[in-house]
This record gives C-alpha cells, sequence and structure tokens, in this order.
C-alpha cells in the first residue's frame, strides 16, 4: 500500500472514530476527508525534540505537586516509568500529540477518570 | 512456526500494553480521547504524519475528542453545505 493511500484509509478510519458527520452525508464525508488529507500532508513542523517532550512532562508532574495534586502527579509519574520498557522511535511524537492535544489537565483532570 | 506466531502474539501484547499506557496518560492530560482514536492516531504518527498536524486538526475542525455522532436522517441531496470544519 502506498503512502497515500495508507494515509487516506486511517483518515477515513479517524473520521468514522471520531467526526459528528452522519454517515448518510457522503458528499460532507468526502470533503472532510480531502481537506484533511491535504492538511496533513501540507506539513511544516520540525522534528519532535524528545528532550523537550520530556521536559513538559516532568513539569506537568511538579505542576500537580505544587498546586496540591500530588495524586495526578504521581500517576502520571507512574504511567510515564511503565511506558519506558516499550518505548520505541515515535514514543516522543506521540507523547508530543497527547502534550498538544492536552486541555488544562491541572484543573480539570480527574484521577477517578 | 510456532515459535513464530508465539513472538508475534507477544509483540501484538506488548504494543496493546504500550495503547493502554498511553489512553492512561491522555486521560490523565484531559485529551479526551478514546482508545480506538488513539490507536488510530499513533498509527498515523508512525506513518510518518507530525503530531502537531494531527493535533491541529483535532483543535480547529473539532475531530479530535468530540466522538458524538449527530443522529440524522438526512440524505444526500438534502444535506447542508456547511462543513463543520
Amino acid at each position: 500500500m502506498s503512502y497515500l493511500s495508507e494515509l487516506a484509509a486511517l483518515t477515513d478510519e479517524l473520521i468514522d472514530a471520531v467526526a459528528a458527520v452522519p454517515k448518510t452525508q457522503k458528499r460532507k464525508l468526502q470533503s472532510l476527508r480531502e481537506s484533511t488529507v491535504q492538511s496533513l500532508l501540507n506539513q511544516n513542523f520540525l522534528r519532535t525534540n524528545q528532550f523537550e517532550v520530556q521536559n513538559r512532562l516532568a513539569g506537568l508532574v511538579e505542576r500537580f505537586r505544587i498546586i496540591n495534586r500530588e495524586p495526578l502527579g504521581d500517576a502520571l509519574e507512574q504511567r510515564l516509568d511503565a511506558l519506558k520498557p516499550h518505548v520505541n522511535d515515535f514514543t516522543p511524537e506521540v507523547l508530543h500529540f497527547l502534550l498538544e492535544l492536552s486541555d488544562k489537565p491541572a484543573q480539570k483532570s480527574r484521577l477517578s477518570d | 512456526m510456532l515459535s513464530f506466531a508465539m513472538e508475534k502474539s507477544e509483540k501484538q501484547a506488548a504494543a496493546q500494553q504500550a495503547v493502554d499506557i498511553l489512553h492512561e496518560i491522555s486521560t490523565i492530560l484531559n485529551c479526551q480521547l478514546d482508545r480506538r482514536t488513539l490507536s488510530i492516531c499513533i498509527s498515523m504518527i508512525e506513518n510518518g504524519v507530525k503530531p502537531e498536524a494531527l493535533a491541529m486538526i483535532g483543535g480547529e475542525r473539532v475531530l479530535l475528542g468530540s466522538s458524538k455522532r449527530e443522529p440524522s436522517n438526512e440524505e444526500d441531496d438534502q444535506e447542508q453545505m456547511d462543513i463543520d470544519l
């Protein structure tokens, strides 16, 4: 499978999983798929700096502790330790992605989730 | 042959475990990603998609994190042209 077709297939899966567009609206889905693939292809981003990712995560653990949310900081630290045996070339990128998507974790995250 | 199959299943189990841990991290970071979406995103990143580009799609287009699917009986010809980008 070529790179483009693989990317298109994954984009389809992603849209199917999360887009708030009903399956009956095929034209809308097609348009969404095309624009999404286009945005993914037009990327002018630098390679992820794994040390910056590590620092951001360490900073977050520290921040949880400072604002008296130690259990959350401990939980994050434990998961990061547990991830160590599974680290591969793409782990910093995936963690970078999660950091980019994170939404005020210090205020909104709940350990019960 | 058997050892090859065992090795494959061990690798799958390890990958599954890694996704589980990453999903727990995503929950702690309040990313609002379900496990399936996260798996797809990981595959995309492994295929060379940049994390920022993927996150931008989530942020700008309200694609990621909105796992609600609107129920609709609309057919193709009745569809609205305003795409929720």
